[in-house]
């Protein structure tokens, strides 16, 4: 079965993949994304839910989007400071 | 003709429009079974706080959403249970998906049997009678609010309370 992501999460467990997948050599990139998103689940970071067509999508949780928005926002500010 | 009042109540959860059990490869851990509940339990914190009138549907679509994949992923009964018993509570006691988790996540001063069961109830309803496109209180307000959601399933199972003052 596929898993499917929201595009938030997606971008995190690509990114969290590329940094993970010269250690798991044994791993094909479908068992370490499965890995990376049970421990992104186990962490409240991740979240399964249904979609529009009933089927069992992962997504960014609410609790992880709000910490994005915080960075984003403490990034902007910082921005304008310098400039 | 089926006889819906032979049917447990369970039936309504583990034979949904998905027909088709889809098991998910990713384990369901029991980290995640928690962060899932605190994540309903925050709904419930957050509907307490506002005296908006549809508040509830905030917390009753969190309840929704999380017995709504354990079902299409066909653990609903068990993962329910599970969660009563991180909580401390005794299982045989809430055998229903929906009222189990209700009873973990909100205030049970606040949320009494009757109560629970209700909104079981219109749950239960939506999780038969809902497009998955559409959202919840859109639902249950198109057919006429929570109680006579709740109505609804009780009259589809067979199962009307003999006073209505209940509701």
């Amino acid at each position: 079965m596929k898993l499917r992501m929201d595009k938030t999460l997606r971008f995190w467990v690509d990114a969290e993949y590329g940094v993970r997948k010269s250690d798991h050599p044994n791993l094909t990139r479908r068992q370490l994304i499965a890995r990376i998103l049970r421990e992104f689940e186990g962490c409240g970071d991740a979240m399964r839910c249904l979609d529009r067509n009933g089927r069992i999508v992962w997504r960014a949780s609410p609790s992880c989007l709000e910490r994005l928005a915080d960075a984003e926002r403490e990034a902007e500010d910082e921005l304008d400071d310098r400039l | 003709m089926i006889n819906y009042s032979e049917i447990p109540s369970h039936f309504w959860l583990v034979s949904s429009r998905l027909k088709k059990p889809v098991q998910d490869e990713v384990p369901y851990t029991t980290q995640a079974l928690r962060q899932d509940l605190q994540r309903v339990q925050i709904a419930w914190e957050e509907c307490q706080e506002t005296r908006e009138r549809d508040a509830i549907y905030t917390y009753l679509t969190a309840v929704f959403g999380l017995v709504a994949w354990w079902v299409a992923d066909n653990c609903a009964v068990e993962r329910a249970q599970k969660a009563l018993r991180l909580h401390n509570l005794r299982p045989s006691e809430h055998k229903e998906p929906f009222a189990a988790i209700i009873r973990c996540t909100a205030d049970p001063a606040k949320v009494d049997k009757r109560t629970r069961s209700k909104w079981s109830r219109v749950l239960r309803y939506a999780l038969q009678y809902k497009d998955h496109s559409e959202p919840l209180d859109q639902f249950i307000k198109r057919k006429g609010g929570i109680n006579r959601g709740a109505e609804r399933f009780s009259e589809r199972t067979g199962r009307r309370r003999r006073m209505n003052t209940w509701f």
